[in-house]
C-alpha cells in the first residue's frame, strides 16, 4: 500500500526528491532541497490531501535537519520530508503561510535552535520568555553560554 | 465597548498554563490570542539524557490525565527505530490500559462541561462514575494514574487473570451509566439549543490546522490513529471511529461520549482475546536510526520522533501533543461567538482544561475589571437557565 503511494509522490514531485527511503511499509522519508520545499510541501499538502503532523527539528553533526512530518491516514503511511540547513546561520523556507498548523512549530523551532523561517507570517517568540537573551537557544549543542543571568531566586 | 478578555496564564486545573487573550466588541469576541510557553519544562531536552528504560518515566508526567499516551507513543518510536517485535500479550495489555485511560479522560471532560454550562448534577454523576474507572486501573496496574506500564519491547507488569472478573463487572456498570448519559445528552433539548450551531470548525479548518482527536472527528473527518495506523491490538478487535457531522460543541460531546461505549467493547475483547505468553521482548541495544510512534491519546494523535545514535539515551527527541495542534483553532471557533459561549468552545477541545478562574474582563480604556472569573461562568451558567426557562423545562 506504500508503494502505490511512493510511486504517486515520485511522479508528483519529480526529481525534486534526492532520495525517497522506504524505511517500512508504514514509515517513508523523502530529502529534497531546501528550495523545493515550499513546492513538495504544496504538493503533499494540497494536493495529495496529507494530514500535517508536525515537524521536528534537529542538530547533527554538519547542520540541522528539519523534518516535517505528514500522516496519510487513509493508506496508513507517515512521510516525513527532510530538508537540511546549514550550521552557521541556519535557514529554511516558511511552510506556515501553506499550513496554517505549521505557525505555532516553526516558532519554536526558531526559539529552541534557532533556526529562520523566511516567509513565515510571525516569527515572535513563542516558547522562551520575552527577556531570554538573543542568540541562546537551549536546544543546541555546542559552547555553553557564558552570559550572565539577571536575576537569582 | 471594545475590550481585552485575558484567559490565563495559571490555572490550578491545567497542567499546562496558557494565556489566551480575547477581543471583545461588546459581548462578540472579534479576535483571539493564544500565548503559550509559561512554563516550559523541556521535556525534550531532558530526555536526551536519560535512557530508554527511563524516558517512559519522564514523558509519562507530561500530562496527569492521558499519561499512558505519551510513554505508549515513544515505546513504538524506539520499537519502530529498532524493529522489535512486541510479544501479543503485551500488545493486549497496552491497549485495555490505553482504553481504560480514555474512559477516565472522556468521563472527567463531560463532567468540567456539565459545570460549565451549570449542569452541577452532570459534573457530580460523571465525576463519580470515573471513580471505579481509576480503581480498576489500579487495581490493575498499582496506580490510579502515571501507570508507569510501558516499556520498550512490551510492559512492565502483568495482569493477574483473578481480577478479571471485577473488571468485567465495572464495565458493565460502566456500560449502563455511559447510556444513560449518552440518551441525557442526545435528548436534552435545552443542551440542543445551548451547544448546537456553537463553536463551529470546518472540515477545511481541521484539515489547516491539522486538528485532532474528537475535535476532528466532531467534524465529519474520520481520523484515529487506531484504526488508520494499527498498534497494540486495535486491529484485533472489533470497533467503529466515532463521527459527527455538526462541527460543533455538541458534535464533540457526542463524540466523547459514544467514544467511551466502543473503549467498553475493545476492552471487553481484549480481555476475552488476550493470551499467555510472554510480555517483554527483552531489548539489549538500541541500533543507530531514526523511529516515529503515534498513539491516539483521548485528545487526539500524540506524536514522537526519536533519533538514535547506538548509545542508550536518544540524541533527539521529539514530542507533540494533541493540543499543541487543537489550540490555534481557536482561531476560527471562537470568533464572532458571544462570550457567554466562550468558556464552553475553549472547553470543548479538551485543553486539558482551561483557566475559566482566572478569566477576567478588563476595560481596554481605563484597565479596570468588569468581570471576573466567577462572573463569566455565572453568565454561562444563565444562559443555560434561561434557555431551560424559555422552554418549559
Amino acid at each position: 500500500m506504500s508503494q502505490k503511494l511512493v510511486d504517486r509522490i515520485r511522479k508528483g514531485i519529480g526529481d525534486k526528491a534526492r532520495r525517497i527511503d522506504v524505511r517500512s511499509p508504514r514509515r517513508v522519508y523523502v530529502d529534497i532541497a531546501p528550495n523545493d520545499l515550499v513546492d513538495v510541501v504544496k504538493y503533499l499538502f494540497e494536493d495529495l490531501r496529507a494530514r500535517y503532523v508536525i515537524a521536528s527539528g534537529v542538530q547533527v553533526e554538519d547542520g540541522f535537519e528539519v523534518l516535517h512530518h505528514f500522516c496519510f491516514d487513509a493508506d496508513h503511511v507517515v512521510v516525513s520530508v527532510r530538508v537540511k540547513a546549514a550550521p552557521e546561520k541556519p535557514e529554511v523556507p516558511s511552510v506556515a503561510p501553506i499550513i496554517k498548523g505549521a505557525e505555532f512549530i516553526e516558532r519554536e523551532m526558531h526559539d529552541l535552535l534557532g533556526i529562520e523561517f523566511p516567509g513565515h507570517p510571525n516569527l515572535t517568540r513563542l516558547i522562551l520568555a520575552e527577556d531570554w537573551p538573543e542568540g541562546v537557544y537551549p536546544l543546541r549543542r555546542g559552547k555553553p553560554w557564558e552570559g550572565k543571568v539577571s536575576q537569582q531566586l | 465597548m471594545k475590550s481585552i478578555v485575558p484567559i490565563g496564564p495559571f490555572h490550578p486545573l491545567q497542567e499546562e498554563p496558557e494565556l489566551f487573550r480575547l477581543h471583545v466588541d461588546g459581548e462578540t469576541v472579534v479576535d483571539i490570542d493564544v500565548d503559550i510557553g509559561y512554563n516550559h519544562r523541556g521535556i525534550e531536552k531532558i530526555s536526551e539524557g536519560k535512557t530508554y528504560d527511563q524516558v517512559p518515566y519522564l514523558v509519562e508526567r507530561i500530562c496527569g490525565i492521558c499519561s499512558t499516551s505519551h510513554p505508549l507513543a515513544f515505546v513504538q518510536a524506539v520499537e519502530d527505530l529498532a524493529k522489535i517485535e512486541v510479544p501479543e500479550r503485551a500488545l493486549y495489555i497496552r491497549t485495555v490500559v490505553a482504553e481504560l485511560e480514555r474512559l477516565h479522560s472522556h468521563l472527567l471532560w463531560v463532567g468540567l462541561a456539565g459545570h460549565f454550562l451549570g449542569y452541577n448534577t452532570v459534573f457530580m454523576w460523571a465525576w463519580k462514575y470515573r471513580e471505579p474507572v481509576l480503581d480498576t486501573l489500579e487495581e490493575l496496574t498499582g496506580n490510579r494514574n502515571n501507570y508507569a506500564m510501558m516499556k520498550v519491547g512490551g510492559v512492565r507488569r502483568d495482569f493477574d487473570d483473578s481480577k478479571m472478573s471485577k473488571v468485567r463487572k465495572l464495565l458493565d456498570d460502566v456500560w449502563e451509566k455511559v447510556v444513560m448519559l449518552a440518551g441525557a445528552v442526545t435528548d436534552d433539548p435545552v443542551l440542543h439549543a445551548r451547544l448546537k450551531g456553537v463553536g463551529i470548525l470546518s472540515p477545511e479548518d481541521v484539515h489547516n490546522y491539522g486538528a485532532l482527536g474528537p475535535t476532528a472527528r466532531a467534524s465529519g473527518v474520520p481520523i484515529d490513529v487506531r484504526r488508520d495506523d494499527p498498534y497494540a491490538a486495535y486491529d484485533r478487535v472489533d470497533w467503529s471511529v466515532i463521527t459527527h457531522d455538526g462541527c460543533d460543541v455538541f458534535g464533540r460531546a457526542v463524540v466523547r461520549v459514544l467514544e467511551m461505549l466502543e473503549s467498553v467493547k475493545i476492552i471487553r475483547q481484549c480481555l476475552d482475546k488476550m493470551p499467555k505468553g510472554p510480555i517483554d521482548a527483552n531489548v539489549k541495544e538500541i541500533p543507530p536510526g531514526e523511529g516515529i510512534g503515534h498513539a491516539e491519546a483521548p485528545r487526539g494523535e500524540t506524536f514522537h520522533y526519536v533519533r538514535s545514535d547506538g548509545t542508550n539515551r536518544p540524541v533527539r527527541h521529539k514530542v507533540r501533543a494533541p493540543t499543541y495542534m487543537n489550540l490555534p483553532t481557536f482561531k476560527s471557533t471562537v470568533i464572532g461567538q458571544s462570550i457567554t459561549d466562550a468558556t464552553i468552545i475553549l472547553a470543548s477541545v479538551d485543553p486539558c482544561y482551561s483557566c475559566t478562574e482566572r478569566m477576567g474582563v478588563y476595560d481596554a480604556s481605563n484597565g479596570r475589571k468588569t468581570l471576573d472569573g466567577k462572573e463569566l461562568l455565572r453568565l454561562s451558567q444563565e444562559k443555560t437557565q434561561r434557555l431551560r426557562r424559555e422552554m418549559g423545562k
